[in-house]
């Protein structure tokens, strides 16, 4: 039999130049004699930048490869987009942490690279291999980057956690997405098993795509924070890195509820045909009740935080519900497919963004900074730019008007209105009401409150923020308020790119 | 006796075998019991494998995991204050109750789905081998699947880095 070589092209290139760029860095590390954290700070922004120009200038939209194994769809190509520019912002608030705390500066950035890599290939992967492989690749980053701080023991903790209640939940995946291949009859590819959902050849081809969806949908819930599989979130956060926290909590659920909405896609309801709707309608219970239970719990629970990034990973629980109603809407069919992911990706760049300030201005203020949340008492005079860029970003988290996460909030809530979710969008109204109190409280403490005597002395250190940490809480503040208050521009960039 | 319901005994044993054996993994006390029953474990899981006409997939599972893999998990025990192990796992064993009660109920339903999927796939074919290449293994392998086979060689990169990075603190 012939064996025929694929073609080089350029559905590849993004994936490439990350993986070259992260082989590289570790590589070049290996000549020099003192450590360069700030070169290979430069090099992985180049490594992701290159990615993404790739993505603009190369790939056209809805173009697929490996035999439909990897298709850059609307909301997969915009999400890759998302993902490196987040990757890019985080690189750059790396920038402190890593000095700092003197982390092995080539082999942080190079695991953050191939992490990004993963996310990256999670959002367009159509084939079950895949995104398993790129779950994977994001969790095996996570747990190294998570330990890398020195006899930390809160960072230790967090590893630890993080990799037991990952490999178990990657148990889960794997066995779902097992079923799904029987359920598919010998096929990894997403296309046939939207085949077996619409013509299923027996019974029990029904069954194992049940059984499929649902233990994938379970792995899914752990990656996603969605309650009740949430439980690790405050502690990996609290204790990992302050911008390796920013992954978990901005990109690794951009990336993951895309993948969720492409495994989900097979169920988006085309007809009325009895068996489609009727698994539909299952997953559609299922999912109403994730959502309403994150809102409600994440919200009711990040109240009596006392520690910033704790507090930070219950508002990211809320907003994993948030998101998952934007998933709802999907599979329903009376928002057109175009709305619904406009929708998605508004909410979803917000998010990144502001998540990226709130953990940037974090990062920034050092080891106390990412403690207690009454070291934040009197930050307003003491440097008053961080305060400033914490504000926007707790505002947009809050979606006050004249912020990314309002734009975000309206138009995701807007369409699942529309789609008839109106009890669900009345709760994640309430919850947000709610939220309001405890992002709002971290803005009084800023700017109403004395700094007491001991927050001072425990400041950080007194060198000025680095300059890529500048830019990079500059980027998403700037965005942040540029996108709240212009929202046409954001969709003139989503229509452009 | 015919031989596809030679298969069906065939394939109730080994599946026995690989809960069983995996039951009293998650259940033994001593580490070394526990990773002795998961070679059997694998070796049932390579017989399923034949079963269903994957020789080379039975190959691999046997050399890789009830072979390499296996060994490293001695060693690792071996490293390892045994007598440390032994008190995280009684711990495990306090909630017996409950636990069994699952692995109950998801084992009678595995044994229901693929005993059922094998009559659907199999029932009609007769028990006979299929001509295997190698070639056409490798030949996927480098085009349909050539992306999770490449996404896997990354894998491994950032888990030896890893691997470096915490033998390196230590």
């Amino acid at each position: 039999m012939t064996v025929s070589w694929p073609t080089i092209e350029w559905t590849w290139a993004p994936l490439v130049l990350l993986a070259l760029t992260a082989v590289g860095i570790v590589m070049a590390d290996l000549f020099m004699r003192a450590p360069r954290p700030a070169l290979w700070m430069q090099l992985g922004l180049l490594g992701l930048l290159a990615a993404g120009t790739a993505v603009v200038l190369k790939i056209p939209d809805g173009v697929s490869a490996f035999n439909q194994a990897v298709r850059y769809d609307g909301l997969g190509r915009l999400g890759v987009l998302v993902i490196l520019a987040g990757g890019c912002l985080i690189v750059l608030i790396s920038h402190r942490p890593v000095r700092r705390d003197e982390l092995p500066a080539a082999e942080y950035f190079a695991l953050l690279l191939l992490v990004v890599l993963g996310l990256a290939t999670l959002s367009i992967s159509f084939e079950l291999m895949a995104i398993f492989l790129s779950v994977e690749m994001v969790s095996v980053g996570v747990y190294i980057l998570a330990g890398l701080r020195r006899g930390d023991t809160r960072g230790s903790e967090a590893a630890m956690k993080y990799f037991v209640l990952a490999a178990f939940s990657a148990g889960f995946l794997v066995l779902g997405f097992a079923f799904l291949y029987g359920g598919a009859e010998g096929s990894t590819l997403l296309g046939r098993i939207a085949l077996a959902v619409h013509r299923p050849s027996t019974p029990f081809t029904v069954g194992c795509v049940l059984a499929g969806f649902a233990l994938a949908l379970t792995g899914f819930a752990f990656k996603l924070t969605l309650v009740p599989f949430h439980l690790y979130a405050a502690d990996v956060f609290d204790g990992a890195p302050t911008p390796v926290a920013a992954v978990l909590a901005a990109l690794s659920k951009a990336a993951g509820l895309i993948a969720l909405i492409h495994l989900l896609s097979p169920l988006r309801i085309v007809s009325n045909e009895t068996m489609q709707s009727a698994l539909t309608q299952d997953f559609t219970g299922l999912l109403w009740i994730f959502a309403a239970l994150s809102i409600v719990v994440g919200n009711a629970v990040a109240l009596v935080q006392r520690r910033i990034k704790r507090m930070l990973a219950y508002s990211t629980i809320a907003h994993s519900g948030y998101l998952l109603i934007g998933v709802l809407v999907f599979l329903d069919n009376t928002v057109r497919m175009a709305e619904v992911e406009t929708a998605i990706l508004v909410y979803l760049i917000a998010y990144v963004l502001m998540n990226v300030g709130a953990f940037g201005v974090a990062a920034a203020l050092g080891p106390a900074g990412e403690g207690e949340i009454e070291h934040y008492a009197g930050l307003a005079r003491r440097s008053p730019a961080l305060a400033l860029a914490m504000t926007v970003a707790l505002l947009s988290l809050t979606g006050i008007p004249a912020t990314a996460g309002f734009v975000g909030k309206l138009t995701l809530f807007a369409r699942a209105v529309e789609a008839g979710h109106i009890a669900l969008v009345v709760l994640a109204v309430l919850g947000s009401a709610v939220s309001a109190y405890y992002y709002l409280r971290i803005v009084v403490y800023m700017y109403m409150r004395e700094s007491s005597t001991e927050t001072v002395g425990a400041d950080t250190d007194a060198a000025p923020l680095e300059l890529g940490h500048k830019i990079g809480l500059i980027l998403s503040t700037a965005a942040t308020v540029l996108f709240g208050v212009f929202p046409q521009t954001l969709l003139f960039l989503l229509k452009i790119l | 006796m015919k031989l596809i319901s030679l298969q069906y005994a065939f394939y109730a044993f080994l599946a026995t075998m690989a809960i069983l054996s995996a039951a009293y993994v998650a259940f033994s006390r001593k580490t070394v019991y526990a990773v002795l029953a998961l070679v059997v474990t694998m070796l049932s899981l390579a017989g399923i494998f034949l079963l269903i006409q994957s020789p080379f997939a039975a190959l691999i599972q046997v050399f890789v995991y009830a072979g390499a893999i296996l060994v490293l998990f001695l060693y690792v025990i071996m490293l390892l204050n045994p007598r440390q192990t032994d008190v995280t796992i009684r711990s495990m064993v306090e909630h017996r109750g409950p636990m069994l009660v699952v692995a109950g109920v998801l084992t009678a339903s595995f044994f229901f789905l693929t005993a059922k999927w094998l009559i659907t796939v199999y029932g009609a074919d007769e028990f006979q081998f299929k001509e295997f290449s190698l070639i056409e293994v490798a030949s996927r392998l480098l085009s349909d699947y050539l992306l999770p086979f490449e996404l896997t060689s990354i894998l491994l990169l950032m888990a030896i880095i890893g691997a470096v990075l915490i033998a390196k603190r230590n």
